[in-house]
């Protein structure tokens, strides 16, 4: 889309690429070991995942409490 | 299934479901009126905020069985007749200030405008930022600062 302002905007996402690389590249750095998959760290979790099931409590039932 | 009546967007109508769910799923999947919705289901996010007897509320926290048969619940379908009008003035607001991004939060931002408006006019004075400050409506894309300038000038549209 050509633009239509002066001030740039709307290219926010451009910027997680090169966030992806940088952080791989310092995680190389840091531990001297190369990452070859994203998310780096997963492939064995460190904790217990908190369970799914139920995904979320129960509305509420007080609704009529809070009109305004 | 027992048998719920009560009167939607200025029509009585009845429905079969159970007496514990929330008023938001009989809208929306009973009912078929998507306006209102579904973020967080308790009552935090606010999406899908309607007005009941005028007052604005969130369907999700509400059980269909506490829904009386005289009451009168609006949804973001209904507010234009509640004016008369093809689009309500803080719809009209709401386009002049071109607020939506995504726009998933709007039908429930300005449901709860209009209330916070007419909650200010009822005690005889105008729109303020406290007053502002108190619509906790979430907006991911942090259209904000439109949506404040779009309340204040709806207000106005508003009249009296």
């Amino acid at each position: 889309m050509p633009n239509t302002s002066e001030s740039p905007s709307g290219a926010g996402e451009l910027a997680v690429a090169p966030a992806f690389a940088a952080i791989a590249c310092a995680y190389a750095r840091a531990t001297g070991t190369m990452p070859t998959y994203f998310p780096i760290n997963h492939g064995k979790l460190s904790f217990e995942p908190l369970p799914v099931q139920p995904s979320t409590p129960q509305s509420p039932t007080d609704g009529l409490d809070h009109t305004f | 299934m027992p048998t719920h009546t009560f009167k939607l967007n200025g029509k009585q109508i009845s429905v079969e479901a159970e007496d514990n769910v929330r008023l938001l799923w009989v809208l929306r999947d009973l009912l078929g009126v998507t306006g209102p919705k579904y973020g967080c289901a308790l009552e935090v996010c606010k999406s899908c905020t309607s007005h009941i007897n005028g007052k604005a509320f969130n369907p999700c926290s509400v059980q269909v069985k506490d829904i009386e048969p005289a009451d009168e619940v609006t949804t973001i379908e209904g507010l234009p007749a509640t004016v008369g009008k093809d689009l309500h003035p803080m719809q009209e607001a709401w386009l002049k200030y071109d607020v939506a991004q995504c726009g998933y939060c709007q039908p429930g931002q300005i449901m709860a405008a209009v209330a916070k408006v007419k909650q200010a006019r009822a005690e005889g004075r105008d729109i303020t930022d406290a007053d502002l400050d108190e619509l906790r409506n979430i907006c991911r894309c942090g259209t904000y600062s439109r949506i404040r300038e779009a309340v204040k000038a709806g207000a106005e549209d508003m009249g009296a």
